[in-house]
């Protein structure tokens, strides 16, 4: 697909085009994946975390500005979300009183990713910022500047979390 | 150096284990979710297309009305082939325009669409077939009037200047080939483009500016105009914009989001007498169907062109022979002059180069601004296309292929360049000749990978050379040059050129590329191509951060605009480099000017150079307050290039807009002494030499 048509889906969805969205969102559907799944170690809470977020995305799209920033939107949307659901497994993104809530069911999905135990573990001694900086900066490919921009906080703070995380990580990457 | 060995490891870990996505996260079953739950805030409104039937019974009408005064002049009935051809030397004015070939080739691609789309959607009802054959119309007979060309007096200059002051004016990248800019500058008056106005300003004195006139851009039929671009030849001023048409277009991403729609532009050129600067008078405007692609002016005329998307229905359009009516209608790009009606490109202007695959247009739009009473020349091509490079009597029309798959198993694997490379991106070029009577096509060529902008293309004496990046079929990703010759046959060609990274800036100067690549660093590449069969790379420089724009300065300097960093990556910060290419094999960076937490607009043309060693940038500030909150603000800088380094002249700051709203369009400009840093808030002078604010007007 091109970056200009890609644009130009963008720019349709936000005048409330599902299907449209739906084409953008399959572009980058196993990147978002992957992102949540290394987040948060587990595919049935991976899976919670994209469709939250893609709902959330899909919601507030008008609000976008620029139709080429999607793509970091749209990380940022789910950086967050994962975030959020590390810190408060329960919670979901919505105004309900916790008690109210169910908790989760934890089903199996057919595509029952097991990723490797080593990395996921190491992954786990990173705070829940130094884990979306680390998989923002890998997987999602983003400059320091622009996860700054995507998390509200210095460009001085990306890069020196992201160098202390990379040494965290060392022993299992040497 | 730790650290970036550490990153390419985890990114090979994360990114190497084999992930499936889950079925609940397809974008079938989110498409569901999302109109299930959905609830989109404040959507964006839609065009209507209120005006699509009043526009396709005007047509038809047209066509008759066209079919019976042809029918008059000829003395034939429409049926009568045979007597056509015989008094077709009576109306020699008038040409037959022949659209079959391209009808049947749009209306056999829609069938594929169709059938695809059910196929992959399973039984759609209501929905009628029909055969390939759709009922014949009438042939069009829209003429096609050659004209001469009108008198070739040139445009008078109507500089105002009382003295030889030097003045800005846009930096382009061939000498003699105006591009259009945002900015125009005749020595004494500044001509602005922001939010659809012109402002005209009066800066012969800069402590006393004085905006004299303003034209505001308004579309036909209440439809927004997105202006582009201005040229300024003489007393003319010429503006291009888009306007939202009334079409729409399916877009085919995967076979089951066929019925995604897409509305396409138009492009509006308009021309404005500005010999009384103070009542500025349109003379000449133009509508071309299609979203505006880009534009020159050479030797006096204006080159436009656009990409006509030719609109396929949407899918979900039952009523297929009714749908194949209106395509079979719609499927040639049409035009009007000073607001009359639309009339088709005539055939045999036409190049048919795609097919199998007719998705659009492109449509070259000749239009000589010395005398505009003339007709405009028109030509289009059944092709795509993203980029040019012109010279004054050559263009060059770039178009990007990628190899992928769709979900209905239609696609391919790769694409082979003219030499039989594969790769899974390709550019297709396609040269045309420009003449007084239009834009003809010529030749064309594939190459392998994907240019970065206007400047990874070079014409050098009968040669051209482009380089782009891309990933072989089955191998690495890397950056390549070609070299082909007069007739767009490759005759050189240098590949792997840093393995795993992407341009990031090119630049042909003479018989030497320079070449910036980055994925962490940066390295300079210097490309000798004085022998066109064997590009040679001849050295490297790598460096922190990237250059995107280069410019060279005398024989040995060359000027990287870009942005800054460590040998892990970009760091936030905007950099001038120097660097000196002397020795080819050698680059050395000699100097640099380094801003944290800041960055220089990369576009070409806010670039400005005020003397042969004296330059000037666009740069933007970010900064976070006290309470983290993010601040922007937009300067002038200038500085000058020695054999030493870098000095810089000057800082020259925009006005600040009231409120949070933040002007982005901004470029520098200068007359004389005299700095002037615009936006859309107004002009704020500057005198180069002391740096003292001499004067501000609010626009």
């Amino acid at each position: 697909m091109k970056k200009h048509d890609l644009e130009k889906l963008v720019v349709e969805a936000q005048t409330g085009n599902g299907k449209a969205f739906a084409a953008v969102y399959s572009f980058y559907a196993a990147d978002l994946y992957r992102f949540a799944l290394w987040y948060t170690g587990k595919s049935a809470d991976a899976e919670d975390c994209v469709q939250e977020a893609v709902l959330l995305s899909f919601r507030n799209i008008a609000s976008l500005k620029k139709p080429a920033s999607f793509h970091s939107w749209m990380f940022k949307i789910l950086a967050n979300v994962c975030k959020s659901k590390l810190l408060h497994p329960a919670d979901r993104l919505c105004s309900v009183p916790i008690d109210a809530i169910p908790e989760p069911v934890s089903e199996h999905s057919e595509a029952d990713n097991t990723l490797s135990a080593e990395l996921r573990d190491a992954l786990d001694r990173l705070s829940p910022e130094e884990k979306q900086i680390v998989l923002l900066s890998v997987i999602g490919r983003y400059k320091s500047s622009e996860i700054a921009d995507m998390l509200g906080i210095p460009s001085g703070t990306v890069r020196s979390k992201l160098s202390r995380s990379l040494q965290k990580l060392r022993d299992i990457l040497q | 150096m730790k650290n970036n060995k550490l990153k390419k490891e985890l990114s090979r870990k994360l990114l190497a284990e084999e992930i499936v996505l889950p079925e609940s996260l397809s974008a079938e079953n989110i498409e569901k979710l999302i109109r299930e739950q959905g609830g989109i805030v404040n959507p964006k409104r839609k065009q209507s297309g209120k005006g699509k039937i009043i526009r396709l019974v005007a047509s038809a009408a047209a066509v008759i009305v066209c079919v019976i005064a042809l029918a008059a002049v000829l003395n034939v009935t429409t049926g009568d082939r045979a007597l056509q051809k015989q008094n077709a030397v009576i109306a020699e004015k008038t040409q037959n325009s022949d659209y079959s070939k391209i009808e049947s080739a749009v209306l056999a691609k829609y069938q594929d669409m169709v059938n695809s789309y059910r196929e992959s959607n399973g039984l759609f009802d209501g929905f009628v077939s029909g055969s390939k054959d759709t009922a014949a119309l009438p042939e069009s007979a829209v003429g096609n009037t050659s004209s001469t060309n009108g008198s070739t007096a040139a445009g008078e200059t109507d500089l105002l200047t009382e003295d030889d002051a030097a003045f800005s004016q846009t930096n382009v990248q061939v000498e003699g080939v105006d591009e259009g800019d945002i900015i125009k500058n005749d020595g004494r008056y500044l001509y602005f483009l922001h939010d659809n106005l012109i402002e005209i300003a009066d800066c012969a004195d800069p402590k006393n500016m004085k905006v004299v006139s303003q034209i505001q851009l308004t579309g036909s039929d209440g439809y927004t105009l997105y202006a582009n671009e201005m040229y300024l030849t003489g007393s003319t001023l010429t503006v291009i914009a888009n306007q939202m048409s009334e079409r729409d277009y399916a877009y085919s991403a995967y076979a089951a989001y066929d019925c995604c729609v897409m509305p396409d532009y138009d492009t509006v050129i308009k021309v404005y007498d500005v010999s009384d600067k103070a009542n500025p008078k349109m003379v000449y405007s133009q509508l071309v169907n299609g979203e505006y692609l880009s534009s020159r002016v050479v030797g006096g005329k204006l080159l436009c062109l656009t990409r006509y998307a030719i609109p396929y229905p949407e899918l979900e359009k039952k009523n297929f022979e009714k749908n194949c009516e209106e395509l079979k209608n719609s499927c040639v790009p049409e035009y009007s002059v000073n607001g009359g009606e639309m009339i088709k490109i005539a055939s045999d202007r036409i190049k048919i180069l795609d097919e199998k695959e007719p998705t659009s247009y492109v449509v070259t739009a000749l239009i000589d601004l010395d005398d505009l009473t003339s007709e405009p020349k028109m030509n289009a091509s059944l092709s795509d296309g993203y980029e040019i490079y012109c010279t004054n009597d050559t263009l060059f029309l770039a178009s990007s292929e990628y190899a992928y798959w769709t979900a209905s198993g239609e696609g391919k694997d790769y694409i082979e360049d003219d030499n039989g490379r594969k790769f899974t991106e390709a550019t297709h070029i396609y040269q045309f000749a420009i003449s007084d009577e239009g834009v003809f096509y010529k030749a064309s060529a594939t190459v392998g990978g994907v240019w970065l902008n206007q400047f990874s293309m070079d014409q050098y004496g009968d040669e051209f050379r482009i380089a782009t990046s891309g990933s072989e079929y089955n191998g690495t990703r890397y950056s390549m040059v070609y070299v082909l010759d007069k007739n767009m046959k490759i005759r050189g060609y240098l590949g792997g050129i840093a393995d795993g990274e992407e341009i990031y800036a090119a630049r042909f100067m003479g018989k030497t590329l320079y070449l910036v690549t980055f994925y962490q660093t940066d390295p300079l590449f210097v490309i000798d191509l004085s022998d066109s069969k064997n590009p040679v790379l001849k050295g490297e420089l790598k460096l922190p951060g990237f250059s995107s724009y280069l410019h060279p300065v005398g024989e040995n300097l060359v000027v990287g605009i870009g942005v800054g960093g460590t040998m892990s990556g970009t760091d936030g910060s905007a950099k001038i480099s120097l660097f000196d290419v002397s020795d080819p094999c050698n680059p050395k960076e000699l100097d640099n000017y380094t801003v944290p937490d800041a960055w220089f607009d990369s576009d070409h043309r806010a670039f400005m150079t005020v003397d042969e060693d004296t330059f000037g940038v666009v740069m933007t500030n970010c900064s976070y307050n006290a309470s983290y909150e993010y601040q922007e603000s937009m300067s002038v800088i200038l500085f000058d290039v020695t054999d030493e380094g870098i000095a810089v002249k000057g800082q020259y700051r925009t006005l600040q807009p009231e409120g949070d709203l933040l002007s982005y369009d901004c470029r520098g400009a200068f007359i004389g002494d005299t700095l002037f840093a615009v936006n859309g808030v107004g002009i704020a002078a500057y005198n180069m030499n002391s740096n003292e604010k001499l004067g501000e007007v609010r626009f």
